[in-house]
């Protein structure tokens, strides 16, 4: 039965109702549309028909036997019934079939309560089954890493978490393996799961095949009171619900939010919210005395604060600075900038504390500059020096289903991505030389027609066919040496191609920050130099907020310089960080999960936070905290609900509103230059000096935060420095050993991994991990040191190559 | 039992790798092919091997691994220096394989999946050689026999040093 190709719709009839739908559409869509229930296993609606597990069989007038709605496309005068006597013993027969081997351990089973077979098999099922010969018997479970367990005999085969890595984030963490009744789902010889979005292959197993080992047992799903807020972590915003069972958050999931994360998250979100609950959190504010923090109340610590900031007030405005953000709400942020910007009047504020001097980080607003559903749409991404699934996981998933249609990807970094089998051009230089790269391939464009240089040739044939450019700029590139050359390149490629330039930078809630006043006002220092202003002595407080600057300041000798020359340091912590242990008064605060209010993604979008848990002991909120001292200072903050603190924000910046974007502000034209492309620091003496030190992101870290998640923790392993294997080889160094990397300035020992992962020459350090710091190497000015590998002791015996 | 060592995939069998790409128009379509040059330089497919053909032809390991347990021609485990592979689908088992395979482990020493204390031989079984005309098949190594007796093993065993 041929459709009309002139026809714009087919009118189709499912269960006696006449059900019109666009061509293309598929029977059980139509049904879904029309209300009409099929049941499914294997039809996932962000993925393409597979008809594998055979649960949605129709009957079709004039077709001979049950047909899957699922890869059946409607058309026009089809006559559909869902609930024929055949129909529904087709749906019997094949619910017994699934169940043959299914080992029906529902009790004990984390799906039980939320599980698309055990429903279907109560509304569908047969009731009874007559096969009584043995099950497949698997060992159960088996680990597949730090955060997934698989069940092997609870599958029925539908390939979702296959695909999902297949189709939607290009990982290929799970295959099937064997072949007919020995099929199985696993990774290759059981090892853990690589990926970073493997939480998804949980939420959409239809049985209990896969399921989360933080959140093994800890609940039944009618059990836990879901809260809709958004991810903090990365910045992108992503939705979530935070199941709340006895005042815990037990797990997160992703909440559907179309123009963000869709239905997906990625691991950090899935898994990196224990932290909250940590026994670790401090409840009680601290106040140093004879040396020792001690606890305090809150008058007591309030008062102290409050009349050393009189003090320093008095003496003059500009003696008090203000670092942190990333970690406050919007709404926090504004009262923040309220208290030191008009109560104390101090210029000096800033959230860009891991920022360093001179950088590119500091010469533009962070940010997209368009929103994440148009980048979906876009045909060229030019990734200069950001490790996309690093970095923001959520944006690689709009990226991978645009080059599934085709879109050119470009990678252009010292390191070689993890996406790269999905990249039809990549360019893996050394950290120095990501500048001057950058720059041929902007020469290159703009030359057109004269030919680019050899190994141009790919990126400038895509980005000049291009119609919907999208350039990322990331952290890397813009802190590195000669960022803002690299800056300045890549917006001439955007201009010429007429894409669009993203300022890949930023987490947490630093674009809130940003916007609501946690930036230099007018004759105000940025970061840097309030670190530096303190060490010589010129502030009296130095008051920080949603950051962590002991860890977060890229040169670590800055911040200590800066805090011995600060006379009084307050810190709002919710863990005794680094720099909660050097304070002088610390405020225990709220984490962003047991707050309400709003946050801004790095599109510029006003999104909700709801408080899923109370916070611990007598721990108040930042905003809170903020109100009190400002009190005490003589100016009464009255915002009574959170809703007259959101009207606050969008008087004070036109254009906010929940859930929209307001774009940041454009990057300028003509940027200020920096440490020249190509400068390096002296070397460590001695004559191996060519070896130069760069930091890198991981999504998976030991931080303050993602040290007290015990999968993120897992899963971010030992620390650990990347080598290429011709400088292994030159130096050494044998696979996993330990080495100690020496700079002018410092030294740490962690293991090696030799893997052509890293570009000759360098040596890359992940950020992130507390225990070895990166920082404690590098010296302002200079973004990359030269550094020094001496090998400590052999790997073990066969390590893995 | 322990196998050849672990390593990465040989100069030699990269080149031949790289030569059977050229020969598709998509790399994805090399690697059956790939996976035999892997097998025969290694003698199995341990995971390094298949991490080399997987880098060799840019697609995940996982792919390749998936579809190296696919086919019973791969071995993921370490095999004897003859694999003997003794049908046993219906054709072969009414003209009597059951013989065959009997006096197989007799003469071996061994079941059927295990391989020989000398590292000689391995035995399997497996589902249809694609021989029911001249049933009962074994193949060995890449050499068929057709209408195998009990009576023939010891001459046939033989000439697998």
């Amino acid at each position: 039965m041929a459709t009309d190709p002139a026809v714009r719709t087919v009118t189709l009839t499912i269960d006696g109702r006449a059900v019109t739908v666009p061509p293309g559409t598929t029977v059980y869509q139509a049904a879904r549309a029309a209300g009409i229930e099929i049941p499914i296993f294997c039809y996932h609606d962000r993925m393409p028909p597979l008809g594998a597990c055979r649960m949605c069989l129709v009957k079709v007038d004039r077709m001979g036997k049950l047909q899957t709605s699922c890869t059946l496309p409607a058309a026009d005068g089809m006559v559909v019934s869902t609930t024929d006597p055949e129909v529904v013993a087709g749906q019997e027969a094949i619910l017994e079939f699934l169940l043959i081997n299914h080992p029906l351990d529902c009790p004990i089973c984390d799906k039980g309560g939320e599980c698309p077979l055990q429903d279907q098999t109560f509304r569908w099922g047969p009731g009874r089954s007559r096969f009584v010969e043995a099950k497949r018997d698997f060992a159960k479970p088996v680990s597949l890493g730090p955060v997934l367990t698989l069940d092997r005999e609870r599958c029925i085969l539908c390939w979702r978490c296959v695909r999902f890595g297949e189709i939607i984030a290009g990982d290929d963490a799970l295959k099937g393996f064997e072949r007919g009744f020995t099929s199985e789902i696993n990774t290759p010889f059981t090892l853990p799961v690589e990926s970073k979005f493997i939480g998804n292959t949980i939420a959409i197993c239809p049985v209990g095949a896969l399921t989360s080992r933080t959140y093994r047992f800890r609940a039944r799903p009618w059990d836990n009171e879901p809260v809709p807020s958004t991810c903090t972590h990365c910045g992108l915003g992503c939705a979530v619900w935070f199941d709340v069972r006895g005042g815990e958050i037990v797990r997160t999931r992703a909440r559907e939010a179309p123009a963000v994360n869709d239905i997906w998250l990625c691991d950090l979100g899935f898994f990196g919210h224990d932290y909250v609950a940590s026994g670790e959190r401090l409840t009680a504010p601290l106040v140093r005395r004879d040396g020792r923090l001690t606890q305090a109340s809150w008058e007591e610590a309030l008062d102290l604060v409050a009349s050393r900031l009189r003090a320093a007030r008095d003496r003059a405005p500009g003696r008090v600075a203000f670092l942190g953000g990333r970690r406050l709400s919007n709404e926090d942020a504004l009262v923040a900038a309220r208290l030191f910007g008009e109560v104390i009047g101090t210029p000096h504020r800033d959230h860009r504390v891991d920022a360093p001097p001179g950088g590119a980080s500091l010469e533009v607003a962070w940010g997209l500059r368009a929103p994440l559903e148009e980048i979906a749409r876009g045909d060229v991404f030019l990734l200069v020096g950001c490790d996309v699934t690093e970095e923001y996981p959520i944006l690689w998933l709009r990226m991978k289903a645009a080059v599934d249609r085709g879109a050119a990807l470009l990678l252009l970094h010292a390191r070689r991505l993890e996406v790269r089998r999905h990249a039809r051009w990549e360019r893996l230089v050394r950290a120095d030389r990501l500048a001057a790269e950058t720059g041929a391939l902007a020469d290159a464009l703009e030359r057109g027609a004269a030919g680019p240089p050899p190994g141009l040739e790919a990126a400038v044939a895509a980005i000049a066919a291009g119609r919907r450019v999208h350039v990322v700029v990331g952290r890397f590139a813009l802190d590195g040496p000669g960022g803002s050359a690299v800056l300045a390149a890549a917006v001439r490629i955007a201009e010429h191609s007429g894409g669009v330039l993203h300022v890949a930078r930023g987490k947490g809630n630093d674009i809130g920050a940003q916007r609501f006043g946690l930036l230099p006002g007018a004759g105000g220092w940025p970061a840097p130099e309030i670190l530096r202003r303190a060490a010589a002595g010129d502030l009296d407080v130095l008051y920080v907020a949603g950051s962590d600057p002991a860890t977060a300041v890229t040169d670590r000798s800055a911040w200590d310089a800066a805090r011995r020359g600060v006379g009084f340091l307050v810190v709002h912590e919710a863990f005794l960080s680094a720099t909660a242990e050097a304070a002088d008064v610390v405020l225990p605060s709220l984490v962003l999960p047991e707050k309400d209010g709003t946050v801004t993604n790095l599109e510029g979008r006003t999104l909700p936070l709801r408080a899923a848990v109370r916070g611990p002991g007598a721990a108040r909120g930042d905003r809170e905290i903020f109100s009190l001292i400002a009190a005490r200072l003589g100016a009464l903050f009255t915002y009574g609900t959170g809703d007259e603190l959101f009207e606050a924000l969008r008087a004070a910046t036109p254009g906010v509103e929940a859930g929209a974007i307001l774009p940041v502000a454009p990057v300028p034209a003509r940027l200020a230059g920096d440490v020249p492309a190509g400068a390096v620091a002296a070397g460590a003496g001695g004559g191996s000096a060519e070896l130069i030190l760069a930091t890198i992101d991981h999504l998976f870290t030991q931080g303050a935060t993602t040290g007290r998640c015990r999968g993120i923790t897992a899963l971010a392993g030992a620390p650990h420095c990347l080598i290429h294997p011709d400088d292994a080889a030159r130096l050494g160094v044998e696979p996993g050993a330990l080495v100690e990397l020496a700079t002018g300035h410092g030294a740490v020992v962690l293991q090696a991994r030799v893997t052509d992962v890293t570009a000759p020459g360098q040596v890359l350090l992940p950020r992130g991990f507390d225990a070895v710091s990166a920082y404690a190497l590098v010296r302002w000015p200079h973004a990359v040191v030269a550094v020094t590998v001496r090998p400590l002791v052999a790997a073990a015996a066969g390590g893995a190559p | 039992m322990s196998g050849p060592p672990a390593r990465p995939l040989g100069a030699e069998a990269r080149a031949e790798i790289a030569r059977l790409v050229g020969l598709y128009e998509h790399r994805q379509s090399a690697l059956l092919p790939a996976l035999f040059v892997a097998q025969r330089e290694h003698g199995y497919l341990s995971p390094e091997a298949l991490a080399g053909v997987a880098e060799a032809l840019d697609l995940p390991v996982s792919e390749v691994a998936s579809v190296a347990s696919f086919y019973r021609l791969f071995y993921l485990k370490p095999v004897g220096r003859h694999v003997i592979q003794v049908c046993t689908n219906l054709a072969c088992m009414l003209n009597g394989c059951a013989a065959v395979v009997r006096r197989f482990g007799e003469r071996l020493g061994v079941a059927s999946g295990e391989t020989t204390a000398d590292g000689r031989f391995t035995l399997r079984t497996v589902e249809c050689l694609a021989a029911c005309e001249e049933a009962p098949a074994v193949l060995v190594d890449e050499d068929r026999w057709a209408r195998v007796t009990p009576g023939d093993i010891d001459r046939l065993l033989e000439r697998y040093p």
